[in-house]
């Protein structure tokens, strides 16, 4: 990318039906996708049948009993997917899966407020405000307004049937808010009757083939925005 | 007691049909739980839940709970507070250049692998490293063996206190095994690039 993250995550999101009470790190262990010692040292938030959240080194899982999410701030992100494709692949294949979410989220800083104060304004112009433009920029710059969350979408996507491509640019609130940039992309996918999903194995398959792919042209479009520093 | 209770669920924005990573509300935690049959069908859940929902629930008509009297646990302990983020890892790495690369040989201290730049789009594995065997980490150790694939990563750590430092991490791939579909999908791949290449 243009500018290093400062933070930054991928998140895989799955919607479907899912047993949370599954989800516990020693499942993992048992079936293989986890070494004991990452079984060892797994921290769980809550195992229940309603919902299931724990976490790792690089790892966090949280399962609800209609959305799977697993999510990671660490390179190589494929580790990530490589888990997720594994788990419904190998072992939970009968899941009914039928939307996918393939999310790069970028915390990054452009170095000064006028920086971004410019960059805001590229990205959302104040003057189609006419005379309420003045009043947002503020008389003071601790109550200088401006754009609070843009998003962008793309719809028609040749590489799925159904599905879109989001990605959101807002003042980032885990770094210094005058500087820094927070940029969320969601890759979505779904299969023709997502309501109905019978199995998983055309959402992995996406998963499968889409992730590098993915996150590629995900970091290619926060790009867009970094290059306008 | 009953233990009827009602959810209108065109009142509520669904948590299903987003795919974002952005965690639920704790509100729309317990609208899921509502919504999802612990509360409707107590059958369901091995033990009674005592629901006593919030006042919240009753106003504006949004749901309508009567007789909500169970016994054992209170939502709110089905409910602990989670992070708006999952991870809360001590630290992030991102990459700056990443290779996906294949073992070729495998010594006591080092291995040779063929390398792909994945961050250039490379197709083929055109360069050739050499790596400490010390640089991978014990749980993926393991793994090292010819033909087995990683990730090659260098990037910037930062860690919670904001200190960021340049790193690299090998991750190896745990990959899932070929299924029958793979199988046969790739025998007609291979299939059709034989008859091409005989000219038929």
């Amino acid at each position: 990318m243009h500018i290093p993250s400062e933070i930054g995550d991928v998140s895989i999101v799955l919607l479907g039906n899912f047993n949370p009470r599954i989800f516990h790190p020693s499942w993992f262990v048992r079936s293989g996708l986890f070494t004991e010692k990452e079984g060892e040292v797994a921290q769980i938030d809550v195992i229940h049948p309603t919902i299931s959240q724990f976490r790792m080194e690089w790892l966090a899982v949280r399962v609800e009993q209609n959305r799977f999410t697993a999510e990671t701030q660490e390179a190589p992100f494929v580790r990530l997917a490589d888990l997720v494709v594994r788990t419904f692949k190998e072992f939970l294949i009968h899941t009914p899966i039928g939307m996918l979410g393939i999310n790069r989220n970028v915390h990054f800083s452009v170095g000064d407020e006028a920086t971004r104060n410019r960059i805001g304004k590229m990205l959302a112009p104040h003057e189609p405000w006419g005379e309420w433009a003045k009043q947002i920029e503020g008389s003071v710059p601790e109550k200088r307004g401006g754009v609070r969350s843009l998003s962008m979408e793309q719809r028609d996507l040749d590489d799925r049937k159904k599905g879109h491509l989001l990605i959101k640019v807002e003042p980032s609130a885990k770094l210094d808010p005058q500087i820094g940039i927070f940029a969320a992309v969601n890759d979505h996918y779904e299969i023709d009757d997502p309501n109905n999903p019978v199995g998983c194995g055309e959402i992995i398959e996406t998963l499968e083939k889409q992730f590098d792919k993915s996150i590629q042209r995900s970091e290619w479009l926060i790009d867009r925005v970094m290059v306008l520093k | 007691m009953s233990t009827a209770v009602s959810i209108r669920d065109d009142e509520f924005p669904a948590v299903v049909g987003d795919t974002r990573g952005i965690p639920p509300t704790r509100g729309e935690l317990i609208r899921s739980i509502a919504r999802n049959g612990l509360v409707n069908d107590p059958s369901s859940t091995p033990r009674a839940l005592a629901v006593s929902f919030p006042s919240v629930f009753h106003k504006n008509n949004v749901a309508v709970a009567t007789d909500v009297e169970r016994v054992g646990l209170g939502w709110q302990e089905l409910l602990p507070e989670f992070p708006q983020y999952m991870s809360r890892q001590e630290n992030s790495f991102a990459a700056l250049q990443e290779w996906e690369g294949y073992v070729v040989e495998v010594g006591n201290d080092d291995f040779t692998a063929r390398l792909r730049d994945v961050t250039a789009g490379s197709v083929y594995e055109d360069e050739e490293a050499d790596f400490p065997v010390d640089d991978i980490s014990e749980s993926d150790r393991e793994l090292l063996r010819p033909g087995a694939i990683f990730r090659w990563a260098i990037g910037y750590e930062r860690t919670r206190g904001g200190t960021k430092r340049r790193i690299s991490q090998i991750v190896f791939r745990r990959l899932p095994q070929w299924t029958a579909k793979d199988l046969e999908v790739s025998l007609l791949e291979a299939r059709a690039l034989a008859a091409f290449l005989r000219g038929e």
